[in-house]
């Protein structure tokens, strides 16, 4: 005898994917935002490994990230302050150093973190730090150079890792 | 409302249709776990060392002119293939990398309840680098200086 399939009509089983859909767009868009910001600030290079970082951590305060922006051969392609590029000549220097000195203006007690490639050599490293210090006289109004080198912590003769996924 | 309170009173689960729908809420906590389990190692690995430069204009001159300038300890490092060159003043052992440097500095600080060491821990400690020095040999120069105990380091005058 053929059953009554009016008397009971199929369950239809269904998953509501619209909330996650949903979430899933809302992160999207928040990653998205977040991202471009932090593709401002950093330069993906492969940072200065130390064993363990003897200084104390630098508290969360008013900072800058000043990259050094690595290139080829321990060279680089200039110098990359709060998403401005500058140039590795005297002017460009001159240039990083008065852009500093506003940020120095604005906030005397402000942070400069140095980021650069563990292979870039110190030539191309030093002036970014002597920038740091001669904004710190151009501002004047007791402003010191309080300069945060970023480094990784990691064991050295470990792996080739590192690499900072920015 | 009080129908459906009244319904749920009589146990006639028909009629009562509260609920609260939790499935949103454990999206959004598995998204969010699976992001911070991403981005929590990435963090955790950098680090600041914080370095303080000396002020520009407060060169080597004391303003106090009975204070005899300190002659700063200089700390030569160079680059090799074989890794940092780390050449220290005569008189201190010689350091082959920076966990050495590390011990030697230490070695030749002044502890004033062994009665050892030279130089006390504000001693003006300079890292004299090479220009085509690696920016990583620097660092771990700076950063043994530092955990030997040593408060005054500045970089300059290299090459």
């Amino acid at each position: 005898m053929p059953r009554n399939r009016s008397k009971f009509p199929a369950a239809v089983i269904e998953a509501n994917l619209t909330p996650m859909i949903d979430v899933t767009f809302l992160l999207i868009v928040f990653f998205t935002l977040v991202s471009g910001i932090a593709d401002n600030e950093r330069v993906d290079m492969s940072l200065a490994r130390v064993e363990a970082g003897a200084t104390a951590q630098a508290d969360e305060e008013s900072r800058v990230m000043l990259n050094v922006i690595p290139a080829a051969n321990g060279q680089i392609g200039g110098y990359l302050l709060a998403g401005k590029a500058f140039d590795a000549t005297p002017d460009g220097i001159a240039q990083l150093a008065d852009a500093l000195a506003d940020g120095y203006r604005r906030n005397p007690n402000l942070a400069v973190n140095l980021r650069a490639d563990r292979d870039t050599m110190y030539e191309w490293v030093e002036p970014a730090m002597r920038a740091t210090t001669t904004a710190a006289s151009l501002a004047g109004g007791g402003a010191l150079p309080r300069l945060n080198l970023v480094v990784i912590e990691e064991s050295i003769g470990g792996s080739e890792g590192g690499r900072d996924g920015s | 409302m009080a129908r459906e309170r009244r319904a749920l009173l009589r146990g006639d689960r028909e009629r009562a249709r509260i609920s609260l729908s939790i499935t949103p809420m454990i999206d959004v906590v598995f998204q969010l776990l699976i992001y911070f389990l991403l981005t929590a190692g990435i963090i955790s690995k950098e680090r600041n060392l914080r370095a303080e430069l000396p002020p520009e204009q407060a060169a080597s001159t004391s303003d106090d002119p009975f204070t005899l300038d300190v002659e700063p300890l200089v700390i030569r490092v160079q680059s090799t293939s074989n890794g940092a060159e780390i050449t220290l003043p005569s008189g201190l052992a010689d350091a082959r990398d920076a966990s050495e440097l590390e011990r030697v500095l230490r070695d030749a600080r002044f502890d004033e309840t062994q009665s050892r060491g030279i130089f006390p821990s504000d001693h003006p400690i300079r890292i004299a680098a090479d220009p085509t020095a690696r920016w990583e040999d620097v660092v771990g120069v700076f950063n043994a200086v530092i955990a030997a105990g040593y408060r005054s380091v500045a970089f300059g005058g290299g090459g």
